[in-house]
């Protein structure tokens, strides 16, 4: 693969390409970006955060040829590349990676990880929390139960609940992460 | 987001690497072009962690987990993260529990104390009702029989659900020789409940293979069947977890047997090692 990195005028120019308002197109970049990352995990081509980053410097030395014809939403077009992106990779055979073993962590760092938890479950907010604590609790039948429940109370559906669960894990996620790899001062 | 019902299905079984070749581009492009797609993917992702964590996929789903999922350090991360997360919730539910009883009790419920309540024995008393009392009697000899069955077969023979803390080991064909060949040591640590043992197998012409474990005497201490290879980094391995926990230290040879496409059982080169405790 080419890894040659954007020049600063070509990657200016891709993100005019994706959105002429600056701000935005910033999202859209990252957006794309998250989203070929994960479609390379899934399709097992490795690293994905190289190949997700050999796709954008590809379109954007296309930009010169297709700029003026190509019309539409910019994804599919990253898509294509992307797509052949992936042949290549089963062609060198970089795909597959062995399966990481999930090994016993030690004592100290489930001591932290809890540590932050506490910490970070803190700074929720006391909806979120509850939404947070309700929604993973127990088990199956209880669970589900559970589930309704907490929809009703907050007047929201099932599906609504489901993913603003999820937002709130996912900040957790991030916040324990930090709070992980934050030294510690003695 | 309304999104159809197979959808997270469908988003499920492309994370486990279930879905036949030909469906996988129109999944791949909704994954780049769809904003909405992505998101649900990352939830049915985490719903997946979950279930595996709380052993609640089934035998094939759980080495497709293993093999083809768990392989980037993110979603290792991502794994231990949710392990952690589920431990901190085991940790505060009962004070969980007795607030939101409390909480979320409509007003005036709280005020009225409850009548106190019979013995839970009472209706089955004999006196109160004697076919009853002799059927639930009957019952209890079943559930205590069943449940005594199942663990003891649980004992026997662990599932692959019960692995516990795993200790992995690659292992090449040969060992000890009597000239004295190189000897390959493995050494657990205290605790490892399962040796996950990555035995390297030239090719891909086997459907499946059988692998039975001995010790030095010749004797057999564990065996399994239908075992398949897997490849990485351009190898072949064939994964046999080992239930160790009680096994001794001492001289042991793992026998690997190929099954081909037509069924014949071949035998194939063995795998010795040293387990030292």
């Amino acid at each position: 693969m080419d890894d040659q990195n954007l020049t600063p005028e070509l990657f200016e120019q891709l993100l005019d390409w994706l959105n002429p308002v600056r701000e935005q197109a910033g999202q859209e970049y990252e957006n794309i970006r998250r989203r070929l990352i994960k479609y390379f995990t899934c399709r097992r081509c490795f690293p994905p955060e190289d190949a997700a980053d050999e796709t954008m410097n590809r379109v954007a030395k296309k930009l010169a040829e297709i700029k003026d014809s190509y019309v539409g939403p910019r994804p599919p077009y990253f898509y294509k590349v992307a797509s052949l992106i992936l042949l290549e990779c089963r062609r060198i055979k970089t795909l597959g990676a062995p399966p990481i073993p999930l090994t016993a962590e030690e004592q100290s760092e489930l001591e932290q990880r809890h540590g932050c938890l506490d910490q970070c479950m803190e700074d929720l907010s006391n909806e979120n929390r509850e939404i947070v604590l309700e929604y993973y609790q127990q088990e199956k039948r209880a669970k589900i139960d559970r589930r309704k429940r907490l929809a009703e109370k907050l007047g929201i559906s099932l599906n609504a609940l489901r993913i603003r669960a999820f937002r709130v894990r996912a900040l957790l996620q991030e916040c324990v992460l930090l709070c992980v790899s934050r030294p510690v001062l003695k | 987001m309304n999104l159809e019902t197979n959808q997270s299905e469908t988003i499920r079984q492309y994370l486990l690497g279930l879905v036949p070749d030909e469906e996988l581009p129109a999944i791949d492009e909704r994954l780049v072009t769809d904003g909405e797609f992505y998101d649900e993917l990352l939830i049915v992702e985490s719903e997946l962690i979950d279930q595996y964590l709380s052993d609640e996929l089934s035998t094939v789903e759980r080495q497709k987990f293993e093999s083809h999922f768990l392989v980037t350090p993110e979603r290792l991360a991502q794994v231990r993260f949710a392990k952690s997360f589920h431990r901190y919730l085991d940790d505060k539910a009962p004070a969980i529990d007795s607030e939101s009883v409390v909480d979320n009790a409509p007003d005036g419920i709280r005020d009225v104390d409850p009548p106190p309540p019979k013995p839970w024995y009472y209706s089955f008393l004999p006196l109160q009702n004697p076919v009853l009392a002799y059927s639930f009697v009957a019952a209890l000899v079943l559930i205590v029989g069943g449940l005594s069955w199942a663990g003891w077969n649980k004992y026997r023979n662990p599932t692959p659900l019960d692995l516990g803390k795993i200790y992995i080991a690659e292992l090449t064909p040969g060992g000890p020789t009597r000239s004295g060949g190189e000897e390959k040591k493995i050494t657990l640590p205290t605790g490892t409940n399962t040796l996950e043992l990555r035995l390297a197998v030239a090719g891909d012409e086997y459907r499946s293979y059988r692998a039975v474990l001995v010790e030095q005497s010749g004797s057999e201490v564990w065996k399994e069947a239908n075992l398949t290879a897997n490849s990485y980094a351009g190898a072949k391995f064939v994964t046999a977890n080992v239930p160790v926990r009680f096994m001794p230290a001492g001289l042991y040879r793992l026998k690997l047997t190929g099954r081909t496409a037509d069924n014949q059982l071949e035998d194939l080169p063995s795998y010795a090692f040293r387990l030292i405790r």
